[in-house]
């Protein structure tokens, strides 16, 4: 177990390292030069060629691309994510209120979508065929169909402007004020978690209807086992394994949902400093959120990996 | 005795026709696969139903310009957040273009792009997977640990990336979603092709001489058909709902070229007033990422292998 472990670690490093690589060169593929848009933004001072080359040499950007990368990678190692090339911030400082912010509301959803999925999908595979069957169905169908940013406009719609229930956008962290965060946080994390829910659902309702035909389950019916007992003890247990696996990929859904998300309801979190970046241009910034993002995404497919496992105790790790 | 004897050497009873062929039809069942193919596929209703609507929408969107009752891009300033009336079915939003125009136009958009898109990425992806899974070793090693990396981004980030160093257009959003999208192809053929190879009849097609690309192209393509077009249907959904975002956040395909996510995000600014502006081109994006989802579903079952040949 502990070798599969180190092994898994030392894999996820090597993606991490990948992507770093990846981002890095692709980045540097950008059209439109950061010094030049830096300049293009100071117009009242004069700027000669002398001043341009020290600029871009304070910047570290006339140092030969592996230089650069090194020099990025090993810094970012030490947690420092260095300063934005157009704004002159330090990014890791940004970075970390914006992280909190999206934190707050990934884990919130990940909780509602993981508590919610499983338990939608069970009802409908137990009352399968009956109405409520066809409702958990319907909006299954709606949640993995509809786009995001869909969802939260009619939601805002509805809730916001209509029955002028909840704020239409802003966040308030919860220890400013909880109440507020609270309302403002309802509909973003909805609209976030409403495709982890609908696609856990589905497979739930899939894996629980394949044990529900096992055949210990009708031995654990034949012998008089109540119903409780024989969805929570066999069924549910024995159905867990692919809704688990599926986990990971739904927090990298979470992970990349929040750039829209973020966009629609005006939070200031990772995707949103990530698109503002983007249209800015602004390389160093753009860099560091994707490997903060991966990042989360690589421990998540650590951690499902490392609760096959504790699921499934006939796997063995060599 | 002389009974059964008597039965024996007389004629033979009549069979009536219609259950003689009855009987035929159990003893031989002559199975067409294509008509067993369309049973499945539309064995359920909301599969018929979601075919009929993608054929529905295809047509529109082919004969965009005679079905839609307005020119999509013509500007009417003076005509601008009209509310749905008989001229204009949906309104017309801030530039005085009807809307209802813009979103049959839309259809073509989204429809080029789904479909480009999972081309691309097919292509690229089963490439790519083929060369990994014959390879094999440190050339797998490092294409599958690459394969690896690419889906721990989110592929709404690498999209992101992607379009930026191409410039907002609809080809660089092709590029850019599929980019998001091959390396699910790769996972898949470099699977099926680890386990194709194994078989005895691809050893005795090496023993004979047969160079990898007939093995290829004989063997590990036709094994990884139905998953492949399973696959492809199913990301035409992901894909258009791709190209909606990127365009929603205003960096996929830009105005004034009619996309739905565009749409949506310029509508947004008049929700409380038109709410229709913002809402009904969403709408039309889950129609057509509904009925390619649900055809998906359809084909997997209709192509599972282990249906093959029989009835029902």
């Amino acid at each position: 177990m502990s070798t599969y472990i180190i092994r898994r670690l030392f894999h996820s490093v090597i993606i991490i390292l990948i992507v770093s690589l990846i981002v890095f060169l692709l980045l540097r593929a950008l059209p439109g030069d950061p010094i030049m848009m830096l300049i293009a933004q100071n117009t009242n001072m004069e700027w000669t060629p002398e001043m341009i080359e020290a600029l871009r040499d304070s910047k570290g950007l006339n140092d030969s691309l592996p230089v650069q990368y090194f020099r990025w990678f090993s810094m970012m190692l030490r947690g420092d994510f260095g300063v934005s090339i157009m704004h002159n911030y330090n990014i890791g400082e940004q970075l970390k209120s914006k992280v909190v912010v999206s934190m707050m509301l990934g884990i919130c959803s990940f909780a509602v979508s993981i508590i919610v999925g499983p338990l939608l999908g069970i009802i409908s595979a137990i009352r399968r065929g009956k109405f409520i069957d066809n409702v958990v169905t319907i909006f299954a169908n709606i949640g993995i169909t509809a786009p995001q940013f869909w969802i939260a406009i009619l939601l805002i719609f509805l809730f916001s402007m209509r029955l002028q229930l909840l704020p239409i956008y802003g966040y308030t962290l919860p220890w400013v004020n909880l109440g507020l965060c609270i309302r403002q946080s309802i509909l973003p994390v909805f609209v976030t978690a409403l495709g982890p829910i609908a696609s856990t659902a589905r497979q739930t309702r899939s894996s629980v209807l394949e044990v529900l035909g096992e055949d210990y389950v009708r031995t654990a019916w034949a012998k008089g086992m109540n119903e409780r007992k024989v969805l929570m003890k066999h069924v549910l247990k024995n159905s867990l394994m692919p809704i688990v696996t599926l986990q990971g990929t739904m927090l990298r859904q979470i992970v990349g949902g929040s750039v829209v998300v973020e966009r629609v309801f005006v939070i200031p979190g990772m995707g949103k400093f990530m698109v503002d970046a983007m249209q800015g241009r602004d390389y160093t910034v753009v860099q560091s959120v994707t490997v903060v993002m991966t990042l989360v995404v690589v421990i998540s497919y650590l951690i499902v990996d490392l609760l096959y496992g504790w699921v499934d105790p006939r796997i063995q790790y060599d | 005795m002389d009974n059964s004897q008597v039965f024996y050497d007389s004629q033979i009873p009549v069979i009536p026709t219609d259950e003689f062929e009855v009987l035929e039809d159990e003893l031989l069942p002559p199975v067409n696969e294509i008509k067993r193919f369309f049973r499945v596929l539309f064995s359920r209703k909301i599969v018929l139903f979601a075919a009929i609507l993608l054929v529905a929408i295809i047509i529109i969107a082919v004969f965009a310009n005679a079905v839609a009752p307005f020119d999509p891009y013509t500007q009417n300033l003076k005509n601008v957040l009209q509310e749905p009336d008989g001229t204009h079915l949906l309104g017309t939003d801030a530039l005085g273009r009807d809307l209802l125009s813009r979103i049959i136009h839309g259809a073509r958009v989204a429809l080029l792009v789904g479909f480009f898109t999972v081309m691309v990425a097919a292509a690229v992806g089963t490439t790519i997977g083929l060369v990994a899974g014959f390879a094999g070793g440190a050339i797998q090693s490092v294409i599958m640990r690459i394969t690896d990396a690419i889906t721990s981004i989110p592929n709404l980030i690498i999209s992101l990336l992607i379009v930026g160093i191409l410039r907002a257009g609809v080809t660089s959003v092709v590029i850019a979603v599929a980019a998001g999208m091959f390396p699910g192809y790769i996972r898949m053929v470099n699977g099926q092709v680890m386990s194709v190879k194994q078989n005895d009849y691809v050893m005795a097609e090496r023993a004979m001489g047969a160079s990898w690309g007939r093995i290829a192209f004989k063997h590990i393509l036709p094994n990884c058909m139905s998953p492949i077009i399973v696959m492809m249907t199913m990301m035409l959904g992901g894909s258009i709902m791709a190209e909606a975002g990127l365009s929603y956040l205003g960096i996929g395909i830009t105005p004034p070229t009619a996309a739905w996510g565009a749409m949506c995000y310029d509508g947004y600014k008049y929700l409380m007033t038109r709410p229709l502006l913002s809402i009904a081109p969403g709408f039309a994006i889950m129609l057509l990422v509904f009925s390619f989802n649900m055809i998906g579903d359809g084909l997997r079952d209709a192509l599972d292998p282990r249906l093959r040949g029989t009835l029902n």
